[in-house]
């Protein structure tokens, strides 16, 4: 495995020679769309990192894949695509929307993110191998310890967020940034009960049914929820038994702004659709593993930061990852 | 679980929420069917919202304002003025009266919040004063990106 990087920016390729070297895949400039295109044929087990800050960037890349190999192939695999682009996601629709996506990565990275993206790059080369499907232990490493709670009833819900919270508040979160976390965990654990359950035709089989319902979660129902810091990082993950992310459902919900247009109440669906769009902006990184038919992990990564400020600033990336069995 | 504490004077019905706002929420049944004119909702200590807390939020907010009453927003806390930010239609056409600014002590690191009424951050340009820290008197600092913080009041 190797990475093929395409971008002239000095900056992402000090930032990416660093990561690529964490996560122990030599790196290969490249000069053109042609040139990766030419690369993958001959060696189609490769990580590829485009600058695509521009939507013209990306279609230069669409278009030369679509001549050079064809848009639908058994070349390109979209967990090996990250994209690196602008700030903010909802303004990369053209990312949002691509086939291709894979992992997009804004230009706020700077030297204490590489060992976070080296991780990643990891993960993604490694995603060949179904039996990688991890959530944040494999983050974190061994030396790290993962608290592991068993969500079994849909009422649990409150008192881990409750729980949660207040264990930021005394390792040192600001509070603020603590009751973040426990938002997203609620959103995570809320959408791992309610979303994830399909039956055998795929059709979801709580969409309609109220949020506020007491669900026994037996083993298939039942959801994983972790939690790791390392002292600088903290990471929660959840794990749903289904396995039925639809990403395209997923990239919508995430790069979805309301700030200027109107939220619209739904009320053909029992959720909100806001809740993934809010975890994503108030994290600094986030990653949605679907084993199709099996499982779904959902790994959202914090950095503890002495203002809010810089915590509200950080660098964040939004990474999927789809292994079909 | 949010709490409500409901009174009502003149044309005004004032209502004050304490908690959290979540699936279990139910603005109709805590709240009711107001005959007041007017409604002023005090959010001092709204901690944390969900999005089934904001949908039920837009969509209980949303019929009063279609029944023509009137809206305010009283000292919204951060939890509120961060949804007030990410969602346009958050306070679906009422006024926001007055919100908490967040701080941090730079001596300290103490988190304290500064209640400012909207009309006078505009007229300051959101250029916020220094705090004097309540706990060791040390300078505070706001502590947020202001494009983001106050970006409902620029919108």
């Amino acid at each position: 495995m190797k990475i093929l990087l395409l971008s002239s920016k000095p900056a992402d390729i000090e930032f990416f020679q660093a990561a690529s070297a964490i996560a122990g895949f030599p790196l290969v400039k490249m000069d053109s769309p042609e040139t990766v295109c030419a690369e993958l044929t001959s060696n189609p087990a490769t990580l590829i990192v485009l600058d695509t800050t521009t939507e013209q960037q990306y279609k230069d890349f669409e278009n030369c894949l679509a001549e050079k190999i064809g848009l639908f192939n058994q070349i390109v695999n979209p967990n090996w695509m990250f994209f690196i682009a602008g700030k903010e996601l909802h303004k990369a629709t053209y990312l949002a929307s691509s086939e291709l996506f894979g992992t997009i990565i804004p230009r706020t990275f700077s030297k204490e993110n590489q060992e976070q993206l080296g991780h990643l790059l990891k993960l993604a080369g490694n995603s060949a191998n179904n039996a990688n499907h991890t959530d944040i232990a494999r983050f974190f490493g061994e030396k790290v310890k993962t608290q592991n709670i068993k969500v079994t009833k849909s009422k649990q819900k409150q008192a881990i967020v409750e729980s949660l919270k207040n264990h930021l508040a005394e390792i040192g979160f600001k509070l603020r940034t603590a009751a973040l976390i426990a938002s997203a965990a609620d959103e995570l654990i809320m959408n791992a009960i309610f979303d994830a359950p399909v039956d055998k035709t795929g059709k979801y089989i709580y969409s309609q049914t109220p949020r506020s319902a007491e669900l026994e979660l037996d083993e298939k129902n039942s959801v994983d929820f972790k939690v790791a810091f390392d002292g600088n990082l903290l990471g929660i993950s959840v794990t749903d038994q289904y396995g039925s992310l639809d990403k395209k459902k997923v990239l919508r919900h995430v790069s979805k702004s309301y700030e200027m247009e109107e939220y619209k109440v739904k009320t053909n669906v029992a959720g909100a659709g806001v809740g993934l769009s809010n975890v994503y902006r108030n994290c600094s990184g986030i990653v949605f593993e679907c084993e199709s038919g099996t499982r779904t992990t959902v790994s959202v990564f914090y950095k503890k930061t002495a203002s809010f400020k810089e915590f509200k600033d950080q660098f964040r990336f939004l990474s999927t990852l789809t292994y079909f069995t | 679980m949010l709490n409500v504490v409901k009174n009502e004077k003149d044309d005004t019905l004032l209502v004050k929420l304490s908690g959290s706002i979540e699936e279990n929420v139910d603005f109709a049944a805590l709240i009711g069917n107001p005959t007041a004119k007017k409604m002023d909702i005090v959010c001092r200590e709204i901690l944390r919202i969900n999005s089934v807390g904001v949908k039920a939020w837009v969509k209980y907010f949303q019929s009063l304002a279609a029944k023509g009453l009137k809206l305010r927003f009283l000292e919204c806390s951060t939890a509120i003025v961060e949804q007030i930010n990410l969602i346009s239609n958050f306070t679906c056409g009422g006024e926001v009266e007055s919100i908490f600014v967040p701080f941090c002590c730079t001596k300290c690191n103490t988190e304290l919040l500064g209640l400012f009424r909207a009309a006078d951050l505009k007229k300051i340009n959101f250029e916020i004063p220094d705090l004097k820290c309540s706990q060791c008197g040390g300078e505070a600092k706001f502590d947020d990106i202001p494009e983001e913080y106050f970006g409902f009041l620029q919108r």
